[in-house]
């Protein structure tokens, strides 16, 4: 080619369309392989998530595939040696199969809450929590208590989506961006992208971080705050607009239940509830007919700020009026807070002010006739272009859950949600609120030997009693998700897990079981005593966790206490699948799942976790996964993920489906379907059409269309009684089942939740 | 550019200046450029492999043509940290050839600096005489390296067009990275540095860098500032419920 170098033999190379897993954001990555060597990796330029760009960790992929600390073999520690030691016998597969089964199914024949089986940042946590929930064990979650719960629960509960996976930005269109304790993740690429854009477009960035490294680095303001004080720092602007009456009435009072009555008994049953006629409808206060009325209806013109009293005589205000109340309080005035949170209170009044300038007066107007919850059409789409995102640098605070609701109280004062430049859902999201998922409670289910769980061991308890606790009040599970200590843990509480079980609070276990979970950053960073725990014996001299095994790709810290060490693929190596009923990549724009496939050979003796999976499931005779004579019905994980259906014709891949492969997100399994994935370079996206792309919460052709193929009960929501089959349900008004009317207490009162002054009273 | 790769223009009358344009307002530090052209030109012919020394233990280094430096700015709060990647400049008069002994290093016709890996014999020189600290001595195999401008990926017809790019410019995630010829004034990287008043380093050195760095921006005022003034002066909101219907 040139005189100063003889040119790489191209003809040599493969490329192949993969996705990466050096971080959770799952871009398309493009492989060259250059004599079964990776010799590249670099951004799949038509990939929905990264669009071409790929960051440091992406491309040093290559570091991992040849890192020395690959395991390849599986291993048993040495009978005599101790935990940590790290001395093991290589063992073969059978051996190491035979032995597992015989202790799963013994456990599974008892007591099957003596397995608790938890992952790391698990991607396949479809797969990994219809197995726990098919053996039986209510003791089965991913690494998220720790780091993201708090911001999940919050917006799952406050607006039925949430920041990071389940909602992005709108770097189109938005005006203003406030970032809130974000260093350089969660999303990666994305917000790099979108970071870029908004630099283009002028639109204001402003980032609230203690620290200015990462995407402060670039933002036109930073507002160096006290750690912790965010929740403070939100509520002050929530003071600031309120005081001015600088809020979306008309958002407030369609879409959100601000006008709801709620029950004012201080001391007394049913304080705090929502006020509701005698068929669980919420009650409002109507100006025109100056009268109480169901809540739910068109026309009506419900009052903001009331106090009545009901028909049996109970005093009841409005959510608007009691948040009124609270947050026009002193105790919120940025005068007040500007100490607590390290910003002057000019700053806190300016930024309110300036947000509520863009939100109100630089409206964007997209020309796109919509219909509402109501069945009114709408010929344009108006966007109030304040954007706001946070994640770990809030939620892994002990108030994250609180400063997440302020920060989402704040966008539905501003009436920004899921508009033109908010911060905009990601199919399968926005999903009623809360989400119709509970998780299993039933101690005779829970206790049964050699039985399946009805529903999944995590979900979103509503009421008391959703929770996961016995007739006594004591925890059900080992990390105590669900219990009174910590009712709304939607992800459960990995990081407790050990201490938990060695501690045998509330009981003790027999096996734990660890996948791609180093407890070094799975256990509230407490990596000593992690250590001591596992190497803790009884008075017996036996360990206080009695079998632990541990599977991943890579050696770690934890692999040398594991009794029993299982070794993964790398992400180069195995299939995939990224579903649209785990942790989904779509994009507001777009519903989008994608897969990996292999794009180097195994050279060690090692296997895919997913197909261990299915093949311990097979020899248990997990229900599933076995056919009436207990023959398996799956041959590996690249025939489940084509032949499983979760419903009818709703599998873990939503592209190409049906047997052609022309039926996309619903219909019956296509054989060709991992082909028509590697075909179209990993993943599938369906574009959502103009008029179902905005306000989902409460876009009638939205909701009708995905009730239709069953998109708002995918995600963490597999068995259970989230889903009915397509049709079966009537879509109704927004706010016309709110976050409660479908569960009413089993005392017979009609319920709610005193915690959440303002939520979009969607389904 | 010419059939052969070269980079000798194909008459005399056409002159090539290629380099880099970074813009200092989007880039955010997160090293993909860096990673990516670790990585790309490992595996390339043309200076490759950066070595690597102990990349797996407990005290990584290594070759790199491409190090992102972090620096803050101004005092608390008005602070500002700024992410600033530095290659090499392919300086127009660049001491680091004519310093060179062996003739190792030199300048191609299209501004490409480059060092002949066989003929370099790891003096160091050039690296002393370039005042960017663009160059590395690979302590693996005794020579010097640094940036190609991805010589190999810019030329090579076999690769989709759009992909005739440096690495480092493919990744970066903010698309803080342009590459292109400052010799033709309709070029993205000349109209950029015209628009954005973009600068070479330390141009008083006399090396005449060509790579250009934007300035951040400044922020843009919010539109209608009035309209905001007004929210300021705006007073307490009354309490009565406005009459909208649902
Ligand atoms: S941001 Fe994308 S490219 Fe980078 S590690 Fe995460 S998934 Fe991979
Ligand atoms: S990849 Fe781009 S944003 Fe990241 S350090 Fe390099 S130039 Fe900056
Ligand atoms: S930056 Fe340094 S190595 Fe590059 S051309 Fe200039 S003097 Fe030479
Ligand atoms: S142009 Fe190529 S060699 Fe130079 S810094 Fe970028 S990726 Fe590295």
């Amino acid at each position: 080619m040139s005189r100063e170098f003889i040119p790489e033999d191209r003809a040599k190379q493969q490329t192949h369309y993969t996705t990466c897993y050096m971080c959770a954001c799952r871009c398309g990555v493009k492989v060259t392989v250059d004599n079964g060597h990776v010799r590249f990796i670099e951004g799949n330029r038509s990939h929905p998530v990264n669009h071409g760009v790929i960051c440091a960790k992406g491309s040093a992929g290559i570091m991992k595939q040849y890192s020395p600390a690959k395991l390849s073999k599986p291993l048993r520690r040495r009978s005599g040696s101790e935990r940590g030691a790290g001395d093991f016998v290589e063992i073969e597969w059978d051996e190491a199969l035979d032995l597992l089964t015989a202790r799963l199914a013994k456990i599974r024949a008892t007591n099957p809450t003596q397995l608790a089986f938890f992952t790391g940042r698990d991607q396949m946590q479809a797969l990994s929590g219809l197995w726990a929930q098919q053996f039986g064990t209510p003791n089965w979650a991913a690494h998220g208590g720790f780091c993201s719960v708090n911001m999940a629960v919050a917006g799952l509960y406050t607006i039925g989506y949430s920041f990071w996976e389940f909602g992005a930005p709108d770097w189109d269109y938005a005006k203003y961006f406030m970032l809130w304790g974000v260093a350089e993740d969660h999303a990666s690429n994305p917000i790099k992208i979108g970071l870029d854009k908004l630099k283009r477009s002028g639109a204001k960035f402003v980032s609230i971080n203690p620290v200015r490294t990462g995407y402060s680095a670039i933002a036109d303001e930073w507002i160096p705050i006290r750690p912790g004080t965010d929740g403070l720092l939100a509520l002050a602007l929530v003071h600031v607009l309120l005081k001015r009456g600088l809020v979306d009435w008309e958002f407030l009072i369609r879409y959100t239940n601000a006008p709801w009555l709620v029950v004012q008994t201080p001391g007394m049953p049913g304080d705090g509830l929502f006020a509701r006629d005698g068929d669980g409808n919420p009650l409002v206060w109507d100006q025109d007919a100056q009268r109480l009325v169901n809540g739910t209806l068109a026309g009506i013109a419900p009052a903001l700020y009331a106090t009545r009293d009901l028909p049996d005589g109970r005093r009841a205000k409005t959510v608007f009026a009691l948040a009124t109340e609270r947050y026009l309080d002193d105790r919120y005035a940025p005068e007040t807070l500007a100490a607590e949170c390290g910003v002057p209170a000019q700053t806190i009044t300016r930024i309110a002010l300036e947000m509520a300038h863009v939100a109100f007066n630089e409206t964007v107007e997209l020309l796109i006739p919509w219909t509402d919850m109501l069945g009114r059409t709408h010929h344009s789409v108006i966007g109030r272009p304040v954007a706001m995102h946070a994640m770990r640098g809030v939620s892994a605070h002990s108030n994250g859950f609180q400063t997440c609701r302020a920060i989402h109280l704040l966008q539905m004062l501003l009436g920004a949600l899921d508009g033109p430049g908010n911060f905009r859902a990601r199919t399968p999201f926005p999903r009623r609120i809360p989400m119709r998922t509970l998780p299993e409670n039933d101690p005779a289910l829970i206790f049964a030997p050699n039985t399946a769980l009805k529903r999944m061991p995590n979900g979103y308890p509503a009421r008391p009693e959703d929770l996961v606790i016995d007739a006594d009040g004591r925890p059900l599970r080992i990390d105590k998700a669900y219990s009174w200590e910590t009712p709304l843990s939607a992800h459960g509480l990995m990081h407790m897990v050990i201490t938990n079980a060695v501690n045998r609070d509330p009981y003790p276990i027999d096996t734990l079981l660890l996948f791609m979970a180093n407890m070094a950053w799975n256990s509230s960073m407490n990596t000593a005593e992690v250590r001591q725990m596992l190497a803790r014996k009884d008075e017996q001299g036996d360990y206080a966790i009695p079998f632990l095994v541990v599977v991943d790709a890579f050696d770690s810290e934890i692999v040398k206490y594991a009794d029993l060490v299982l070794p993964d693929t790398t992400y180069l190596e195995r299939y995939d699948a990224i579903s649209l009923l785990d942790r989904p990549i779509s994009e507001p724009d777009a519903a989008a799942d994608s897969i990996r496939h292999p794009v180097i050979a195994l050279d060690r003796d090692v296997r895919p976790w997913q197909d261990v999976l299915v093949e311990l499931a097979s020899r248990l005779r997990l229900p599933a996964f076995s056919r009436a004579d207990g023959s398996r019905k799956f041959k590996d994980y690249r025939d489940f993920i084509v032949n499983y259906e979760k419903l009818p014709g709703v599998g873990f891949l939503a592209g190409w489906r049906g047997k052609d492969g022309d039926k996309p997100l619903r219909g019956e399994p296509n054989p060709k379907q991992w082909e028509r994935y590697i075909d179209n370079k990993g993943f599938f996206a369906y574009q959502w059409p103009e008029h179902m792309r905005y306000y989902r919460y409460a876009n009638k052709d939205y909701l009708e269309f995905a009730e239709k193929h069953a998109l708002r009960c995918r995600s963490s929501a597999l068995p259970g009684r989230g889903c009915t089959p397509a049709g079966s349900r009537r879509i109704r008004g927004t706010a016309s089942v709110s976050s409660h009317t479908s569960t009413r207490c089993r005392s017979g009162i009609h319920r709610s939740s005193p915690a959440r002054p303002i939520a979009p009273g969607i389904r | 550019m010419t059939p052969d790769g070269s980079g000798k223009p194909l008459c005399g009358v056409i002159t090539v200046k290629l380099g880099l344009v970074i813009d200092l307002d989007t880039c955010v530090g997160c090293h993909a450029c860096a990673v990516a052209c670790k990585e790309w030109n490992d595996g390339s012919p043309v200076s490759g492999p950066l070595s690597d020394y102990q990349p797996f233990g407990a005290e990584p280094s290594g070759v790199w043509f491409n190090r992102v430096r972090h620096y803050e700015v101004g005092d608390y709060p008005a602070s500002k940290t700024i992410n600033f990647p530095m290659s090499c400049m392919h300086c127009a008069d660049a001491d680091c050839v004519t310093v060179c002994p062996t003739g190792a290093s030199y300048k191609r016709e299209d501004g490409i600096v480059l060092v002949d890996q066989d003929k370099c014999m790891g003096c160091n020189l050039c690296a002393w005489a370039c005042p960017y600290g663009a160059r590395e001595l690979d302590r693996s195999s005794g020579t010097m390296k640094k940036c190609t401008l991805c010589v190999d990926r810019i030329n090579d017809e076999r690769l989709p067009e759009e992909e005739r790019q440096p690495a480092c410019v493919l990744a970066c995630p903010t698309h803080a990275r342009f590459f292109g010829d400052f010799d033709d004034p309709d070029s993205q990287v000349s109209r950029l540095t015209a628009e954005r008043g973009g600068f070479g380093l330390l141009p008083e050195l006399g090396f005449a860098p060509v790579n250009r760095y934007l300035p951040p921006r400044e922020p843009k005022p919010l539109t209608g500032l009035e309209d905001a003034r007004s929210l300021l002066e705006r007073g307490l909101a009354s309490l009565a419920s406005p009459l909208i219907r649902r």
